[in-house]
């Protein structure tokens, strides 16, 4: 056994043959050469709008190739034979699953079309019965199809594909049939909108109020619905070799880098589980460093907050069975920043993320700053307010470090347990809890005064923080420098603040370092930095992100402020 | 292993790091009672001595991109050559880090840990080394970006608000302790300008090696600035610091500082700071002495002999018996050990395999 | 298991650590927190040394925390030094003494006349003692101005010592001279130490006070001699001049004054000066600083020749019901009176430390030393010892603008 132990202690020092998984995305430079887009283009992939053709095959193309068919999961398109007049015409129709009421297609599309009845097997050029004479004109299957084969309320005649994309987009069903250079766009829209509730964890004032659910569809219909264009791109896999729950993968086409797809799909393909029953389990199968506490992948039940990702060239996986979404990759700053931010002036969310920042430094560092400045630094304090806290400790029987870890067990306990507790008596039972416990504490001279406040405001920053992952993380870091605050004060504290800064510097997600991704590379005027922006000036996309295009929007978003000038 | 490569903030501020630690050790205070109140006007003469020497060594790498010191005096004198230039270099890194290490943990000791035995605090060091150099260059480079301008910007700020006890005449007299003192044998002061020494090795780790002028020139201007500074602060605060013999004087400057009655002894956040700069150059030591190793052996990984060298410093650093060894080693064999080793040695390899290059071409 | 084992490891380590390795910490608890220091001389042994500890203490029931009483505990001992001083009341009481928050560090003048260059040097090399606490040199012994630190309008003793010599910067009656100005200058070839001269004010040390300058009466007490009635007796009041380490004579109130102007260390003070219109009478003047004093100091014959000039702003803030301090014409006798009356205060301060303490305590040898091209002219040179040969040049403008409120129209 003192042998094997002793195996062990030789192992720790002796050299490990690196293994690492290194994947970083393609710098911008390398970019820069196969993409020539360093101006704001339209995203579209021709710009003169196309007339819908008569061959029913050159427009099926289009359209698959419009819509990625082969790899978007949710964009369905069937094709099949109508028959009109009793001739049979080839025909297909698409439309965006989830964002479509299915029956109604069923019962007023395709039964009308396909199967037999009275009104398309009539033989005749011209309908029996017409007592109007204007009704004299020339028979077209055009008009016959949209006036008696679709028993539909709403069904409009679209000539070009610019009009037959933005409907698909808005959940109609649109049907192409050959040799007609017109297409029918039904009205078939159906969201979930019933089921969709509010954001139990991530609240916001101004932003939306609705948040993903459970269903894989509806959540992709989600994404669909606040993002209208073909060039989101929602791909299927499975993961899990039982239970194969259905995950979708979602990005913007023409935005976000084909390697950082490309690694996704990779990561998520490549998974031996049995089971995936949620996507806090989906993350952690993909995240790069596994070892590391600190959270790599965002995870957000708020479709704004997806979708504003999606726009950033991020990747969005949408796990079945899970409400909340994986963004990756995520930096830090993701993780510290709120929905809000987006939706309030920049200054007023700039203080906020001040605010937070200042926050979480308290969170991470100030009950071990408490320790170390007691134990070592005593000089460091104003004179009245050591002697406060002397006052205060003068009938406490532990030393600091023990109360301080007394107070801040309970307090996590309590934190704990309120969540347990039965919703009606949560909040009393936190109010009695905190209140209670810490008065009768300090009454009973267990603990002082201002140890309490130094909790209390701890636990206050902590909830500051807008992730629950980093929330996590800075409560387990926080003993440590507690532990390390203890055993040497500043030098401890010095220490630790070292390596979690080494730590931090090694992480990557997706590729994208960790912390200030955009160091190397200047990152002016983007969205992605720490502090907001006005929101015209957000004119680029992140640069560490590599994404395809590069600007997402014109030096001049205010058109209607400077409509003379142009961009040179 | 490492395969990463640092930009060019990473590494001015991975040359910066030497001089801000040396300010911290009591550089200038070295210079000061050389000098006494013309210590100003030696740094501003060793400064431009330095700069010119960067310029002359940028000039002579400019035909060797991406070389460091040890490939162009393989490239001169074959093996051999490069292994007596490397187990050189190794010694003088080892010696400094050893010195750096002794030396700072002594002013702590004196400082607040006075009850505490010298390994104790020297492991917080190491461990910091030891995690530093498990996660790699990138990390070190990236950690070092976050905590030197910091530093930089707090030392800054101790100078700043030393304001009001600056008395200017006290740069008077003028020529300090002579000019002989001054200017001739004052000349060996540059080796303040120790930072130099990585510029002979930061050739491979660049990402783009045509920056490697840029780096050197603003890394040493950045330098001279700041040791300008600190020397003339020191100088304008303490009239005594001449005479007297003080353990820390940038230390000893922050005691002098409040802001307000609120904060009368901030003093022991900015010695978290520079411990965090310590650890930081310890590190960054660690990471050359084990590619130096790595280079000259050509092992694959010399992630593995992180704990030997860090065994070998702690050892080295526990030698001398008390803090005046430490001093009076620092300013005589390590002075001159710079000064021959560095500016003479690898200089003189330099213009011999430019030489060499130039009748290559010649052919 | 090889990361449950460096789990172990790891935890082993640590626990290693913090059993074995906490050598440093010393909780709040453990400290007993001095905050004045005072040194006599000892009867049988070199000095005598007084700790002033505070002794917080919640009295418990509801009014804890807040009520940090004003209870302070003085502890003496008689010893070869001050470190050893301290060990040996560090054996005594039940907790360790600590420095760090110690405000003022009290010698005795009669110790102090001794030489105190010992004392100070141990002082600021203990890295626990604040470099800005105060020096203050008592006209009394150093412990019985301790016991009588009684605060009436504070809480706690150390603010109120931190609040009592604030008020220097508004009555420049005193200068505050921190441990840091005392060691520089005593270390320094330019200038000589000042401390600040305090004493317990009694009945008995103000009455043996008489004065025969009938309008500068108010500013012309020394500590313990203004004739005041209040429950706290401390006074820091004038300055206490050093050559080199040894105390050798005092300034009172005015001549700190003059002092803090020559030095361009005020803010703002008040003078009384003879009223030149209704001669019976006086003027109080407010002075604030307008431009930095310049001094100017040439050497002739080997002696020096020292320039003085100095320009304030005044404000009058006595009025009566003859003068009209709103004219222009008034104002500028005013204005005349009170620089002939100024300078005649300034080279008197001036001739007395050149002429009877023969030390630099203002510091002109820094205006000096930029004649010299290096150190070792400038200290064979020994201005300081040249200093009493020193002749003196004051030129004093005051640029003197009408009261307050009440300013005749």
């Amino acid at each position: 056994m003192g042998n094997k132990f002793l195996n062990k202690f030789t192992n720790f020092f002796a050299y490990k043959q690196p293994s690492n998984y290194d994947f970083t995305l393609p710098s911008v430079g390398s970019l820069a050469d196969s993409t020539n887009d360093n101006t704001y283009t339209e995203d579209v992939l021709d710009p003169v709008s196309k007339k819908i053709n008569s061959s029913i095959d050159e427009n099926l193309n289009y359209i698959k190739a419009r819509y990625n068919s082969l790899i978007n999961s949710d964009i369905d398109i069937r094709e099949f034979y109508i028959i009109a007049m009793d001739k049979r015409f080839k025909a297909f129709l698409i439309y965006i699953d989830g964002m479509t009421n299915a029956d109604s297609i069923n019962h007023f599309i395709l039964k009308p079309l396909m199967l037999r009845n009275k009104t398309n097997t009539c033989q005749k050029k011209t309908p029996k019965i017409t007592q109007d004479s204007s009704d004299k004109k020339e028979f077209s299957l055009e008009d016959h199809i949209s006036n008696c084969l679709l028993p539909q309320n709403k069904v409009t005649l679209v000539e070009d594909f610019s009009q037959v994309i933005s409907d698909i987009n808005m959940g109609n069903c649109i049907v192409f049939v050959d040799t007609i250079s017109v297409a029918y766009s039904v009205d078939v829209k159906g969201f979930k909108q019933r089921s969709i509730s509010t954001p139990q964890n991530e609240i916001i004032v101004r932003g939306s109020q609705e948040a993903f659910v459970e269903t894989l569809r509806t959540n992709t219909s989600i994404l669909r619905r606040l993002i209208n264009n073909e060039n989101l791109i929602i791909e299927n896999s499975t993961v899990g070799k039982v239970s194969n729950t259905k995950v979708a993968i979602c990005y913007m086409n023409n935005i976000a880098n084909a390697d950082l797809v490309a690694e996704v799909q990779y990561r998520i393909n490549n998974i031996e589980v049995d089971a995936l029953l949620s996507s806090g389990q989906l993350e952690q199968l993909i995240q790069d460093n596994s070892s590391n506490m600190f959270p790599q992948i965002v995870a957000s039940e708020r479709p704004d907050k997806a979708v504003a990702s999606l726009l950033d060239g991020k990747v969005i996986v949408i796990v079945n069975g899970s409400p909340y979404v994986l963004i990756m990759p995520g930096i830090l700053n993701d993780f510290l920043a709120s929905p809000e931010d987006v939706n309030l002036k920049f200054q007023f969310s700039n203080l906020a993320k001040i605010i937070r920042l200042f926050a979480s430094a308290l969170a991470l560092l100030l009950p071990g700053l408490y320790v170390a400045i007691t134990n070592y630094h005593q000089e460091l304090l104003p004179t009245e307010l050591i002697f406060a806290i002397a006052a205060s400790r003068e009938s406490v029987p532990f030393p600091i470090i023990f109360e301080l870890l007394l107070m801040e067990l309970s307090f996590e306990l309590l934190r704990e347990a309120g969540l347990r507790v039965p919703s009606p008596i949560g909040p009393t039972m936190g109010i009695v809890g905190a209140l209670i416990l810490g008065d009768a504490a300090v009454k009973a001279n267990i603990v002082s005064p201002i140890l309490i406040i130094i909790v209390a405001l701890t636990a206050l920053c902590s909830f500051a923080i807008p992730d629950l992952s980093l929330n996590f993380t800075f409560r387990i870091l926080r003993f440590v420098y507690i532990f390390l605050g203890y055993i040497g004060g500043f030098l401890g504290i010095g220490l630790g603040l070292f390596i979690l800064l080494l730590s931090l510097s090694n992480l990557t997600s997706f590729g994208v370092p960790y912390v200030m991704p955009f160091l190397t590379n200047v990152n002016s005027r983007s969205t992605s930095a720490y502090f907001n922006l006005p929101i015209w000036a957000k004119e680029k996309k992140p640069k560490f992100l590599s994404t395809k295009k590069t600007e997402s929007q014109p030096h001049i978003s205010m058109r209607w402020r400077y409509p003379r000038n142009h961009i040179d | 292993m490492d395969t990463a490569k640092i930009g060019l903030f990473e590494a001015i501020l991975f040359i910066l790091v030497v001089i801000t630690n040396k300010i911290i050790l009591n550089l200038p205070k070295s210079i000061i009672i050389d000098c006494g109140s013309s210590a100003w006007i030696n740094v501003i003469y060793i400064s431009i001595i330095a700069i010119i020497f960067t310029l002359l060594i940028v000039k002579l790498f400019k035909k060797f991109e991406g070389y460091d010191i040890f490939d162009v005096s393989n490239y001169l004198g074959g093996g051999i050559l490069k292994k007596i230039s490397g187990i050189g270099y190794l010694l003088v890194f080892i010696l400094v880090a050893a010195l750096v290490l002794r030396d700072f943990t002594e002013t702590l000791k004196i400082i607040y840990y006075s009850n505490s035995p010298l390994t104790f605090i020297m492991l917080f060091f190491l461990i910091g080394c030891i995690v530093g150099n498990k996660f790699g260059l990138k990390a070190i480079a990236k950690a070092n970006l976050f905590i030197m301008p910091i530093v930089v910007l707090s030392i800054f700020i101790i100078w700043f608000s030393s304001f009001k006890s600056i008395i200017p005449e006290r740069i008077f007299p003028i020529l300090g302790n002579g000019v002989d003192k001054t200017f001739v044998s004052g000349i060996s002061n540059i080796f303040s300008y120790s930072g130099l020494t990585y510029l002979f090795l930061i050739m491979p780790y660049l990402k783009d090696c045509k920056q490697f002028k840029k780096i050197s020139i603003i890394s040493i201007i950045i330098s001279s600035i700041y040791l300008f500074l600190s020397v003339i602060t020191l100088i304008l605060v303490f009239p005594y610091i001449a005479v007297s013999d003080e353990a820390n004087s940038i230390y000893l400057l922050t005691r002098s500082l409040n802001f307000g009655r609120l904060f009368q002894r901030t003093d022991a956040l900015f010695i978290l700071l520079f411990i965090l700069s310590c650890l930081s150059y310890l590190t960054i030591t660690l990471f050359i002495i084990l590619n130096i190793f790595k280079k000259i052996t050509n092992i694959q990984d010399s992630k593995a002999m992180t704990y030997c060298f860090c065994v070998l410093i702690l050892g080295l650093a526990l030698i001398p018996n008390n803090i005046s060894e430490i001093r009076t080693i620092n300013y005589t064999l390590f002075r001159y050990s710079i000064l021959y080793f560095i500016f003479g040695f690898s200089t003189l390899i330099l213009i011999l395999a430019n030489i060499k290059k130039k009748r290559e071409k010649l052919k | 298991m090889k990361r449950k084992l460096l789990c172990l490891f790891l935890i082993l380590t640590l626990c290693m650590f913090s059993l074995t390795g906490c050598y440093d910490s010393k909780g709040i608890e453990d400290l007993s927190y001095a905050i004045a220091l005072g040194i006599d001389k000892g009867e049988n042994n070199a000095i005598k040394l007084s700790i002033q500890f505070a002794t917080p203490s919640a009295s418990g029931g509801e009014s804890e925390g807040s009520s940090q009483s004003d209870a302070t505990t003085i502890t003496s001992i008689e010893c070869s030094s001050i470190s050893s001083g301290i060990n040996l009341i560090n054996s005594y009481i039940s907790k360790q003494v600590n420095l760090s928050h110690c405000k003022v560090i009290v010698i005795s003048e009669e110790l102090a006349a001794d030489g105190i260059a010992e004392y100070i040097y141990t002082l600021v090399d203990n890295v626990q003692v604040r470099p800005d606490c105060n020096v203050l040199i008592t006209r009394c012994d150093a412990i019985n101005f301790i016991e009588n630190a009684k605060p009436t309008l504070e809480k706690l003793t150390a603010r109120y010592y931190e609040a009592a010599l604030n008020s220097s910067e508004y009555t420049a009656y005193t200068v505050d001279v921190q441990l840091n100005d005392f060691y520089s200058n005593l270390k320094s070839t330019y200038t000589q130490p000042i401390g600040i001269l305090a004493g317990v004010n009694t009945n008995q040390t103000h009455n043996s006070f008489s004065n025969v300058d009938k309008f500068n009466i108010d500013s012309s007490y020394k500590a313990n001699e203004t004739p005041i009635k209040d429950k706290t007796n401390l006074e820091c009041m004038g300055l206490a001049v050093f050559k080199e380490d040894k105390l050798i004579g005092e300034l009172d109130g005015m001549e700190s004054l003059c002092y803090s102007i020559v030095t361009n260390r005020f803010d703002n003070c008040m003078i009384t000066i003879p009223n030149p219109i209704s001669p019976s009478d006086s003027i109080d003047i407010y002075l604030n600083p307008k431009r930095d004093t310049k001094c100017d100091v040439k050497m002739i014959n080997n002696s020096p020749y020292i320039d003085v000039k100095v320009t304030l702003e005044g404000y009058i803030a006595s009025s009566d019901e003859v003068s009209n301090h709103s004219s222009a014409k008034e104002l500028d006798i005013v204005g005349k009176t009170a620089n002939n009356y100024l300078e005649a205060q300034i080279s008197s301060l001036l001739y007395k430390t050149s002429k009877d303490f023969k030390t630099d305590i203002v510091g002109f040898g820094k205006y000096v030393v930029k004649d010299y091209l290096t150190w070792d002219e400038w200290v064979s040179s020994n201005w300081l010892s040249n200093y009493q040969n020193a002749f003196f040049n004051v030129e004093v403008s005051i640029n003197i603008n009408s009261g307050e409120l009440f300013s005749k129209m």
